[in-house]
């Protein structure tokens, strides 16, 4: 008996020495680094790839790598197709290496295919289980997205690796695969993400520069997975801290009444959204609170007076509560589109009301009257009390 | 051979880690209970409230009878022609529950870790690997579930410590939105799959050694393994929100979501491994079960005879029983909770009223 | 049980068993003293090393003495033997035959240790042992004094197992030696050593030690019963007995403590092990050892507990890397590319590119090339050992990396797996890792993260099946023993310890 299991083991190895089957060498394998999704004008998809070369990138103090021939740390390839996978195919055949999308942090998307809708594009992600659900979406503003892809970077090597660290670093709105997922999933609010520049280093209009520089520098806006429109950096400011998803920010305005501006490093901010339904009517008061240091002051001031810094905080509250007030507004007439979450408020926490409000929710947030309100408090004024006099320091 | 299987005897505590691995296995492959989105959780909860009470009908049972196992106890008190056909319904369910186990699993590693190699091969050496321990006896299997739960413990705990930057605790409101049917529907997937399973240990309490304190360790278990499972609900839809419902493998996507610090990343393939060790398990008790309720039916004394011709059986099956990952998914979710009614519940049931019926010291000397 | 576990020892035929060669079986001497040197010279024909040296006791009785020389302190031969018999006083001397043998044995004979025998086999066998025999005319019966000496190895520090804190000495070649290391430290008469003989050609001495009321009856009852079982010619390590007398000779964990150092036997003797010393080896091998006795060194004792407990932890790990680490690199490499982080994933990509081995042959060749340049600085003589060191880490590390036949991270792999599997105190035990890392890295080669765990459940089914006498291996953890786990994986405060805190002997339940 014994014996004949152990027979039957053997037997069982046999079919194992032909294994391997998914077993792939690094070196036959292609990392996709970032994508890049666009719409043809014949309406394809062009799907474009970055894949990094890699001796190159390794880093290898300076010898002559035997692979990277073109002296480039990367290199991108794109094909047309009806779908991802289709287009996939078309670069496959271009690139012996196998795909290998578990690394791919950023994917681009184009102006044209997310006005167009992104909703396969979605789908694909999330199905594909190679795929990371941590892969930033981006919206490339203005240009195509291959383009992004194509931008040499001085300082990564991986020019995408620049977009991925912009969008953890918190400047501006980022969203992963889940975070667009989840709030599109989510009833009462709208995804946003990023969106991306290329802009020139130096701001010079000529276009001698070698390289562009990426910037993160507004929001776009989505709704029923189609892109609407954007949001720029003041914007965006006010919608993350509304959505309280910043943690530091740099508010900056000038002062009614001390004839100069100052800069503040807010650090703590929060916000309390109150929606209420007064019939078919919604009553949204936010407000928005921040603790901040006041890093620069160009004003005429005298800021060892109690009362400077109260006037400081007033004038940037009005100034906060202002632009945010103004950026509501923005969604409620450009888009309808309730990218805050005011309705998400409604829904989590008076769930009843928001049954009824559901379906009109678009018409009801658009007519909404919203008030905003900005508490600032400036914990310091950095190391120096007064501002540099023209006569010298230390005027008080 | 050396015959070391009739003397083998389990502690509680083995006992009580082996049925945690145990109901565990089920968490990372089956997305049980999600019927009800992000109401999720409170399925969970009554859930285990409902499989601490199917449980605690044959822990009652087997404590009633000590030294005896489900199938002996429907002979003593249903006669021999009866009995033998529950030993046959209980072969059955431990077989067709070992047939799915393997195919949910080798459908998981199809999907998500070795796509291109053979799901034959991949069932085949789990097969091998089990039978192998299934022949050793409930003793060995039972202590590596000792180890494997230290294994179970810290994968399930770190994959959610890791996860807490990735939650949003907001996901969890409006409670109730989805109204109370889809959440006892989940809440029936949820007491049948991975708690209501564990009737197959009424088969192996017969090895513990202290049959008093079976009742309190197999109810603590599965009260303490269905906080497991609500607090992975928890976790889910506090990562996942909405989405996690429309998850295959829920718990994997998660886990998949993981980020440390830029570089501990996409550690799904350790969770995997881990997971890999329940679903062992899992099938080593199905397979030791089923050869047991088989020998103790036909009345033969030496269980090993049928490990490997039902452990091929098992892998036969597991093959054809489903077209598809979709199709398997979808019959686990709704047809299973009902087609484990009768073995789970109604046969316990009856022979626990039975019992009531009868005398009981007539038993015991037998 | 024992009988059930252990019952289907193989009989060993005896090759050498040809016991018409100088059998000197049931023999006695005879009153003619030149019949019994013929005898015995007989017996010890060929045998240049045996000495015969006849004179007379204060001149009146003929007699001879026969020893071999170099086991026999040939000083105290001459001082307290040769020298007390032949001078004196004759007068002092009993005329009467029957009364010479005890006037010799009580008055003028002054060793400790002395016997007296008719028979030539077990004369023979005091000889061979070291004894000088005495024979005298007319005399039935002669003395056997032992005085052992010679040539040998004194106690030095031990060579293999070192330690930072602890006690310097080691065991060496002398069983009796031996045996007086391990009195030295338990002056207690519960310390028990029982003495056999095996091998029918070497008749080597082997000591079985043990606790008595510490060690369990049934574990010892078995160790004793079956060396007296184990029939071989040829015993020259205390390993012949180890492997003779172990249950599973084909699993790769060892079930023996193999020591050189009297204090961690002394150790497992105080925790209920059977220390078993055979004369000829340094190596005192002791049983019943747990999985987590053999990650165990003295040391953690010594130090405190604290940094006890780390280095327990450590070499735990490290043990691991030692068992997983090349195989984790193959499964990671070549099947779970999204599990190495972006940066480091590019450094490997660029490292292997242009290696011309895919990773799993590269791991198998590098893990043998490392055993066989690891076997080699065992092998080699000293004054070479440089050379080795510098050709294996320069030409087979830099050059093979440089000339791109290798890449630079398996190299780094496997150097610290090489390193790793170093930190396992117990030498037979790391040899186990080292034989179950090339079946892992097979399987990860096949599956990836898949074969791994299937080879870690096999691994770990073997360990719950094995037993060291009964104690299942893995015993504070499987089965639990919350007294145990106070000293397994980590260490409670020697306060909370018993004096003996693994009831190793004991068994658990009714199984």
């Amino acid at each position: 008996m014994n014996k004949l299991y152990r027979i039957l083991s053997l037997l069982l190895i046999i079919p194992l020495l032909s294994g391997c089957w998914d077993r792939v060498e690094m070196n036959d394998v292609s990392f996709f680094m970032a994508s890049a999704l666009d719409l043809t004008e014949d309406g394809q998809l062009k799907t474009s790839i970055l894949v990094p070369i890699p001796v190159a990138a390794g880093g290898d103090n300076g010898k002559v790598s035997p692979s990277g021939t073109l002296g480039k740390t990367y290199f991108v390839v794109s094909a047309k197709g009806s779908n991802i996978h289709d287009a996939e195919r078309s670069i496959q055949q271009k690139i012996s290496r196998r795909f290998f999308k578990g690394h791919r942090r950023v994917v681009f998307i184009g102006e044209a295919l997310a006005r167009k809708g992104i909703k396969d594009i979605l789908d694909y992600y999330s199905r594909d289980p190679g795929s990371r659900l941590r892969t930033y979406i981006v919206v490339t503003k203005g240009k195509e997205a291959i383009e992004f892809l194509k931008n040499d970077h001085p300082i990564e090597r991986i020019p995408s690796e620049e977009v991925r660290e912009l969008e953890r670093s918190g400047v501006g709105v980022s969203a992963t695969f889940r975070d667009f997922l989840m709030m599109q999933a989510r009833d009462g609010i709208e995804p946003v993400t990023g969106a991306v520049e290329l802009v020139s280093p130096t701001g010079t209009v000529k276009e001698e520069e070698k390289y562009s520089l990426y910037q993160l520098s507004s929001t776009a806006v989505f709704k029923k997975y189609k892109l609407k429109g954007y949001l720029n950096d003041i914007e965006t400011r006010s919608l993350r801290w509304i959505k309280e998803e910043v943690k530091q920010e740099i508010i900056s305005g000038s002062i009614a009444g001390s004839g100069g501006n100052v800069g503040v490093v807010m650090n703590k901010m929060s916000s309390t959204i109150q929606t209420t339904m007064n019939g078919e009517k919604a009553r949204i008061r936010i407000v928005l609170k921040g603790t901040g240091v006041l890093n620069e002051a160009n004003v005429k001031l005298d800021l060892n007076q109690s009362g400077s810094l109260i006037l400081i905080e007033d004038e940037l509250g009005k100034l906060v509560a202002d632009q945010t007030l103004r950026t509501i507004r923005k969604a409620q007439t450009e888009w309808k589109a309730d990218i805050f979450g005011f309705g998400l408020q409604l829904h989590l926490f008076h769930y009843r009301t928001w049954q009824k409000i559901r379906p009109k929710w678009d018409a009801i947030f658009s007519d909404a009257d919203v008030t905003v309100t900005a508490q600032i408090s400036l914990r310091r004024a950095g190391i120096i009390t007064n501002s540099l006099s023209e006569n010298g320091v230390g005027e008080s | 051979m050396i015959n070391f299987g009739q003397n083998d005897r389990i502690s509680n505590m083995e006992l009580w880690t082996l049925m945690f691995v145990y109901v565990l296995g089920s968490l990372l492959t089956l997305p049980v209970g999600y019927a009800a989105g992000h109401d999720s959780w409170i399925s969970a909860i009554i859930g285990t409230i409902a499989g601490i009470g199917i449980n605690w009908i044959y822990a009652f049972l087997c404590a009633k009878y000590p030294q005896k196992s489900l199938v002996e106890i429907a002979h003593l008190l249903m006669g021999t022609w009866i009995g033998k056909a529950v030993g046959i319904m209980y072969f059955w369910y431990s077989f067709y529950l070992g047939a799915y186990v393997l195919r949910s699993f080798t459908d998981m590693t199809g999907a998500v870790l070795l796509p291109k190699t053979p799901t034959i091969i991949v069932g085949a050496i789990m097969i091998a690997v089990v039978a192998w321990t299934a022949f050793k006896g409930i003793e060995v299997i039972s202590r590596c579930s000792l180890i494997l739960f230290l294994f179970v413990v810290i994968s399930t705990l770190m994959g959610s410590f890791l996860l807490i930057p990735d939650m949003e605790l907001n996901n969890l409101f409006p409670i109730l939105e989805s109204g109370w049917s889809p959440i006892l529907k989940g809440a029936g997937q949820i007491a049948s799959v991975p708690l209501g399973e564990t009737i197959v240990f009424a088969m192996l309490i017969p090895y513990v050694n202290r049959t008093a304190a079976v009742k309190k360790t197999v109810v603590s278990v599965i009260g303490v393994a269905g906080a497991m499972l609500v607090f992975t609900h928890f976790v889910n839809i506090f990562v996942l929100g909405e989405i996690a419902s429309k998850q295959l493998f829920p718990s994997y996507t998660s886990v998949m979501y993981i980020a440390v610090a830029d570089f501990f990343e996409r550690i799904e393939p350790l969770v995997f491994t881990v997971w890999v060790f329940n679903e062992f398990t899992k099938l080593s008790v199905c397979l030791l079960v089923s050869a047991l309720a088989l020998s103790q039916t036909i009345g033969s004394r030496n269980f090993r005879f049928y490990l490997v011709p039902i452990g091929l059986l098992m892998l036969l099956l597991s093959l054809f029983l489903h077209p598809d990952q979709l199709n398997l998914m979808s019959f686990l979710k709704n047809v299973w909770p009902l087609y484990s009614i009768p073995f789970i519940i109604v046969i316990p049931l009856t022979l626990l009223a039975l019992s009531m019926l009868k005398r009981k010291p007539v038993n015991r000397l037998n | 049980m024992f009988k059930q576990l252990f019952g289907n020892r193989k009989k060993r035929s005896n090759v050498f068993q040809d016991k018409t060669i100088g059998s000197t079986e049931g023999e006695d001497l005879v009153s003619s003293l030149n019949e019994n040197e013929s005898r015995l010279r007989a017996i010890f024909n060929g045998c240049s090393d045996v000495i015969f040296r006849s004179f007379q006791i204060r001149g009146q009785q003929n007699a001879f003495i026969v020893y071999i020389a170099g086991l026999v302190d040939e000083k105290q031969l001459e001082e307290s033997l040769l020298k007390p018999l032949m001078l004196g006083d004759s007068t002092e001397s009993s005329d009467s035959n029957p009364e010479l043998l005890s006037f010799l044995r009580n008055r003028l004979i002054t060793n400790s240790q002395l016997i007296q025998s008719s028979r030539f086999q077990i004369i023979e066998q005091e000889i061979l042992r070291g004894s000088v025999a005495i024979c005298i005319e007319e005399q039935m019966e002669a003395l056997l004094v032992g005085i052992q000496g010679g040539n040998i190895r004194s106690v030095e520090q031990p060579s293999t197992e070192n330690t930072v804190r602890g006690p310097r000495d080691s065991f060496t070649e002398i069983l009796r030696t031996n045996t007086s290391l391990i009195r030295r430290k338990v002056r207690s008469s519960r310390l028990k050593i029982e003495m056999l003989t095996i091998g029918e050609i070497t008749q080597t001495e082997v000591a079985i030690a043990y606790m008595k009321g510490i060690t369990n009856e049934s574990t010892l009852k078995e160790i004793r019963s079956r060396i007296q079982n184990i029939q071989i010619d040829v015993v020259l390590e205390s390993g012949y007995i180890e492997q003779l007398i172990e249950e599973k000779s084909y699993s790769p964990f060892p079930q023996f403590l193999v020591t050189e150092r009297p204090d961690y036997l002394v150790a497992g003797l105080l925790q209920g092990q059977v220390a078993i010393i055979v004369d000829g080896s340094p190596f005192a091998i002791s049983a019943p050892m747990t999985f987590w006795g053999f990650l165990q060194a003295g040391e953690d004792y010594y130090e405190r507990v604290l940094y006890a407990n780390l280095i327990r932890l450590i070499r735990l790990s490290f043990a691991m890397i030692a068992l997983l680490l090349p195989s984790l690199y193959v499964a990671l490499t070549t099947f779970h590319q999204q599990m190495i982080p972006t940066n480091l994933l590019l450094s490997i990509a660029s490292a292997r590119e242009g290696v011309p081995f895919p990773a799993l042959v590269e791991a198998l060749m590098m893990e043998a090339t490392f055993e066989g340049l690891r076997e080699a600085g065992v092998r080699l003589p000293k004054q070479v050992g440089q050379a080795v060191s510098i050709v294996g880490g320069l030409v087979v590390g830099q050059a093979a990396v440089q000339a791109g036949i290798v890449s630079a991270p398996m190299v780094i792999v496997v150097s610290l797996t090489g390193i790793a599997s170093f930190t396992i105190p117990r030498y037979n035990f790391s040899l186990a890792f080292r034989i179950l890392r090339f079946p892992l890295i097979l399987l990860a080669g096949m599956f990836g993260l898949y074969g791994i765990s299937v080879g870690l459940m096999l691994i770990l089914v073997h360990l719950c099946c094995l037993k060291s006498f009964g104690v299942p291996y893995l015993f504070p953890t499987a089965p639990v023993s919350l007294q145990g786990l106070k000293d397994s994986l980590f260490r409670a405060p020697l306060w909370t310890l018993y004096l003996h805190p693994q009831p190793t002997g004991k068994e658990k339940g009714s199984g």
